[in-house]
C-alpha cells in the first residue's frame, strides 16, 4: 500500500451531474469516482465509485428564499478493498445500497448513529463546523 | 472525525462511513424497538404494501437508470436501463404471499434514450445485438427469508433466441431476504436482497449470478394504517451481475452494476416517460392486455 502522502498526491477526482423530471419530480443524478494511483503506470491500488440520484419537491425548489430543501437520494457504490479488511490479493470489491435522507441539524439523524458517532468521534457531534474546515 | 484525519479521500470516507453504519445500526435500531422506531411493523406485509398491495390487485413497478461495466475497478457507462414489471401480490398465509410477475426492460443508448437493436460494448468495442428482454410469468413465495430453486430454459421461455442470448440453460437457485426496517421520523426503509445463481446444465458453460438490491422508502404514519393495503413509496436500486452472453464479454473478469430509481403505479399511463413509448412499440401486445401474459401459464 502507498504511504499516505503519494495517496494524497496522485488520487483522482472526478464527477457528474445531470437532470430530469418524472411527474413534476425534479431528479438530479450525481456520480463520483476516485482513484488513487502510487504508480501511475500500473491499475489504480484503490478506487470508489458511487451514484447518487436526489430528489426534492418541486414546491419547496420553486421558493424564492430557499436556501435548502428536504431531499433522499438513491444511492449505489462499488470500492476496492480498504487496507483494514485485510483481502490482500483476492479478487474483489465491495459494494453498497442505500436509500438515503438529509437532516438539517444533528438531532434528526436517527439517534443509534449519533451514539455511534458520540463514541467514536464525540469532537464532530460538538462542533461539526470546525470538522468540515469552517 | 478530526480535522486532523481529513485527507483527499477521507473527504469521502466522511460520507460513506455513515452509509457504512446504517446496516447494522437499522438491524440493531428495530430489535431495540426504541421510542423512534414507533410502533412494531410487519416486515413482510411493509415490503409488499411498498413494492405492491396486499389485496391481490394488478401494479407495474418501474425501475430507470444506467448500467455500467466494471473491469478492474474501472467503470464505464454501457447503457440506459428501463423495467416495468407486472405484479400481483396474494396473501396464502401470514408469512407467505404468492408473487406473479411478469418483466420488460429495456437497454437504451445512454445520448438518445432509445433502444437500439447494437450496442458497442465498454472495454472491448464490440458491437453487439442487444435483446429485448422480456421474462414471465414468474412465480414466487415471499417471506421474510426464501430460497426457491427454478430451471431456465430457452425450451420453455417466450423466445427461444432472446432466452439463449441471456443466459445458457440452467437450474437457478435463489435467495432472497428482507431486512430490518429503519426507521426515522416518518420515514421506513426496507431493503430486499436477492440472490440468484445458475448452475448451467452443460458443464462447459460458465455458471452466472447477479446480486439484487432493493431499498424501498416509504411512510411511516401509511403504513400503520390497517385500512391501507398499500403506500406510496419510491426506491433506490443497485444491482451486480455477471456478463449476459450477448454482452459477448467471455474471458474479461468484471461484471456490471446497475443504478436506478424506481416506484410502483397502478396503470400503464402512469409509468415514467420513455418506458410506456418502448412498451408500445416493442410489446403492443402487452400493453394491449396486461393481465392475459401475467395469468398465462408459466413456464
Amino acid at each position: 500500500m502507498a504511504t499516505r502522502r503519494s495517496v494524497v498526491a496522485s488520487a483522482a477526482f472526478t464527477a457528474g451531474h445531470a437532470t430530469f423530471v418524472e411527474d413534476g419530480t425534479p431528479f438530479l443524478r450525481s456520480d463520483e469516482y476516485g482513484k488513487v494511483y502510487p504508480d501511475k503506470s500500473k491499475p489504480p491500488t484503490v478506487f470508489y465509485r458511487e451514484w447518487m440520484i436526489w430528489q426534492a419537491r418541486t414546491d419547496a425548489l420553486r421558493k424564492s428564499k430557499a436556501t435548502n430543501v428536504p431531499s433522499t437520494f438513491a444511492y449505489s457504490a462499488l470500492s476496492s478493498w480498504r487496507p483494514w479488511m485485510k483481502m490482500g490479493d483476492i479478487k474483489g470489491h465491495t459494494a453498497e445500497n442505500r436509500h438515503v435522507a438529509k437532516a438539517d441539524t444533528l438531532e434528526k439523524i436517527p439517534s443509534m448513529l449519533r451514539d455511534l458517532i458520540q463514541q467514536s468521534d464525540p469532537d464532530v457531534l460538538a462542533d461539526p463546523a470546525c470538522a468540515l474546515g469552517s | 472525525m478530526s480535522t486532523s484525519k481529513l485527507s483527499t479521500l477521507s473527504r469521502r470516507s466522511l460520507i460513506a462511513l455513515p452509509l457504512a453504519q446504517v446496516s447494522f445500526w437499522s438491524a440493531a435500531q428495530a430489535l431495540a424497538k426504541s421510542a423512534e422506531a414507533g410502533p412494531p411493523l410487519d416486515r413482510l406485509e411493509t415490503m409488499v404494501k411498498m413494492r405492491g398491495s396486499i389485496d391481490g390487485r394488478l401494479g407495474f413497478s418501474w425501475i430507470k437508470g444506467v448500467r455500467y461495466a466494471q473491469v478492474d475497478g474501472r467503470l464505464e457507462p454501457m447503457c440506459g436501463l428501463l423495467n416495468c414489471t407486472m405484479n400481483r401480490y396474494r396473501r396464502l398465509t401470514r408469512d407467505t404471499f404468492d408473487l406473479r410477475l411478469y418483466e420488460i426492460s429495456f437497454y437504451t443508448d445512454l445520448s438518445t434514450g432509445q433502444y437500439q437493436s447494437t450496442l458497442k460494448m465498454p472495454f472491448t468495442g464490440k458491437s453487439v445485438e442487444v435483446p429485448l428482454y422480456r421474462t414471465g410469468p414468474g412465480r414466487h413465495l415471499v417471506k421474510t427469508a426464501n430460497s426457491e430453486e427454478m430451471s431456465w430454459s430457452k425450451n420453455n421461455t417466450g423466445s427461444e433466441a432472446a432466452a439463449r442470448m441471456l443466459a445458457p440453460d440452467g437450474k437457478i437457485y435463489y435467495n432472497v431476504e428482507l431486512s430490518q426496517p429503519t426507521i426515522q421520523a416518518d420515514n421506513v426503509w426496507l431493503t430486499t436482497e436477492a440472490t440468484t445463481r445458475l448452475e448451467p446444465n452443460n458443464p462447459a458453460d460458465k455458471p452466472w449470478f447477479y446480486k439484487e438490491l432493493i431499498t424501498n422508502h416509504g411512510s411511516l404514519k401509511q403504513l400503520l394504517d390497517p385500512a391501507v393495503p398499500y403506500v406510496d413509496s419510491d426506491a433506490s436500486y443497485t444491482l451486480m451481475m455477471d456478463w449476459r452472453p450477448w454482452m459477448q464479454m467471455d474471458g474479461i473478469d468484471g461484471h456490471t452494476l446497475d443504478h436506478a430509481i424506481g416506484g410502483r403505479v397502478w396503470s400503464l399511463d402512469a409509468l415514467p416517460t420513455g418506458i410506456l413509448e418502448h412498451m408500445s412499440r416493442h410489446h403492443p401486445d402487452v400493453v394491449a392486455n396486461p393481465l392475459r401474459w401475467l395469468d398465462a401459464e408459466g413456464p
